[in-house]
């Protein structure tokens, strides 16, 4: 079992009846989180960048945004009017993973290092600056727990953190689940998956965060939900 | 009776100018007009700009043909492969500027464009680092909302010179269906200049007398129609065919090896 199908379980947690989810391009574990929701019974309508309307059934491929991979839908509704309905405050649950994420929330997907010249040149942020903001709910993935992902204050803000005002921000990581705190403004650390000890996690983040007590136990996958996710995704692109 | 607007792909060609800001159809992996992206490549063609929301493989393929000094674009990804490899490439060596946007400020911006208005309101949040360098950029400005005297980012309309979508069906006049997912193509043809179309099938006149619900765009926006079986390939074509991801990642790995355009452009010689 990989950590990351521990991500897509803690990710798929996040989701409730009546929510209206949206996954981006890029994004194959939020396609496999919602599947996984909906598995369990939890009752979501979902939309995508492939624009394929309440799928039935998922085959994963290396794009979330193919339109082959979300079979039997119920029509096409357009990323246009998706985000049409995020402007106008209705869209549940938006999706993000990031390269970094500070302390404050905000997020970078546009460079590793000096805008100009950059180290890296990352693909680009795509609707963050705009839904990171928009969405009632962001559930943002990191495929890795590491100082250089969890940063003291990102090369970039793409997207700037959720205000005290919103949106609700959950980060799902293999070790542990941290949510932003809309009275200090910082992300704080609100679950551990079983096994994982805190230090680890504390140690492996390039700032402190808080602790909300008493943290709580994520549920790594089970071999029923492992055997779900490998029947839709048989190839392992979620490893990727 | 309307003109007949079916030509060859090197006809079409001709309606492309040096220095165009062109809009790419399509997304990610999955009905670019790659026919056409392949045959810019070939070309003579200097100084273009591309514009797109979520581009993939034919944007990544014009980026390193030596044609193209400007992209715009809210991503440019490969999506499990990576980052989009020749975007990478032509990007950190500073060979190609790229207007990093936001899918808020391409689809505010061809919105704009389609309506016919010079500007769109967003809501692109004022606190991403983005919003300094567009502004610089002449693309993006804050103002206030005149009502509530409230700042929000508004987005200068995009007009591009030409549009490059490639769709299902076309008739010799221009109508033109598309089936599935639209993404921004509809306002793409609406605010270029120029909009070509190339189609899987070219069909009767009676095609959309018998199936008028089937029409997407009228002819009157199109300005030529090329026949061109299999041209979303190897990106997918709904209700066609699927991505051949194969020769996807064939691509992916050429470019990242550094292999020149040329080369390059063999992983595509089996369609």
């Amino acid at each position: 079992m990989a950590d990351m199908d521990n991500v897509i379980k803690c990710m798929a947690r996040q989701l409730r009846d009546g929510d209206i989810a949206y996954t981006g391009l890029a994004s194959v574990p939020a396609v496999l989180a919602v599947a996984l929701a909906r598995h369990w019974g939890v009752n979501t309508w979902f939309i995508n960048v492939a624009e394929i309307y309440e799928p039935e059934d998922f085959i994963i491929t290396p794009s979330s945004g193919d339109p082959y991979s979300l079979i039997n839908g119920r029509g096409f509704v357009i990323s246009l009017d998706a985000f049409d309905l995020a402007r106008r405050g209705q869209l549940d649950v938006m999706f993000f993973s990031a390269a970094q994420v500070d302390r404050r929330g905000n997020m970078n997907l546009s460079v590793i290092g000096n805008y100009e010249k950059p180290r890296v040149r990352l693909p680009g942020g795509a609707a963050a600056a705009y839904l990171y903001r928009r969405a009632r709910r962001i559930v943002m993935w990191l495929r890795e727990h590491s100082r250089r992902t969890l940063v003291e204050r990102v090369d970039f803000i793409t997207a700037p953190g959720p205000t005290k005002q919103g949106p609700h921000l959950t980060i799902c990581t293999p070790k542990a689940m941290l949510e932003f705190d809309h009275v200090s403004g910082e992300l704080v650390l609100t679950g551990l998956f079983s096994g994982v000890n805190i230090d680890e996690v504390i140690n492996n983040m390039a700032f402190k965060p808080r602790v909300r007590e008493p943290l709580s136990m994520l549920e790594p996958v089970t071999d029923e939900e492992l055997q779900f996710l490998g029947r839709l995704d048989p190839s392992g692109v979620r490893y990727l | 009776m309307a003109r007949n607007k079916l030509m060859s792909i090197n006809e079409a060609l001709d309606l492309i100018n040096d220095g165009d800001e062109i809009a790419i159809g399509g997304m990610s992996f999955h009905r670019n007009p790659m026919s056409m992206a392949i045959a810019i490549v070939k070309s003579n063609k200097r100084d273009l700009a591309l514009v797109d929301r979520e581009p993939g493989l034919a944007f990544d393929l014009l980026t390193i043909s030596g044609r193209v000094k400007r992209i715009r674009a809210a991503m440019v990804t490969f999506e499990h492969f990576g980052i989009a490899p020749g975007f990478r490439r032509m990007v950190e060596g500073g060979e190609v500027e790229f207007v990093e946007d936001v899918c808020e400020g391409v689809m505010a911006g061809l919105r704009a464009g389609a309506y016919g208005l010079p500007f769109m309101p967003s809501a692109i949040a004022l606190d991403s680092d983005l919003v300094p360098l567009n502004v610089k950029r002449g693309i993006w400005k804050v103002t206030k909302d005149p009502f509530n005297d409230q700042e929000l980012v508004v987005v200068k309309a995009i007009r591009p010179d030409v549009a490059l979508v490639h769709v299902h069906k076309a008739d010799e006049r221009g109508d033109v269906e598309i089936y599935g997912p639209k993404y921004e193509d509809l306002l793409k043809i609406q605010a270029a200049r120029k909009a070509i179309v190339t189609a899987e099938e070219i069909v009767s006149e009676d095609y959309f007398r018998d199936h008028p619900e089937r029409l997407t765009i009228p002819g009157f926006m199109v300005t030529a129609v090329v026949h061109s079986p299999r041209g979303a390939w190897p990106t997918s074509m709904y209700g066609y065919y699927k991505a051949d991801y194969e020769i996807i990642k064939k691509y992916f790995d050429s470019v990242k090896a550094g292999l020149s355009i040329e080369k390059v452009l063999e992983v595509f010689t089996h369609g």
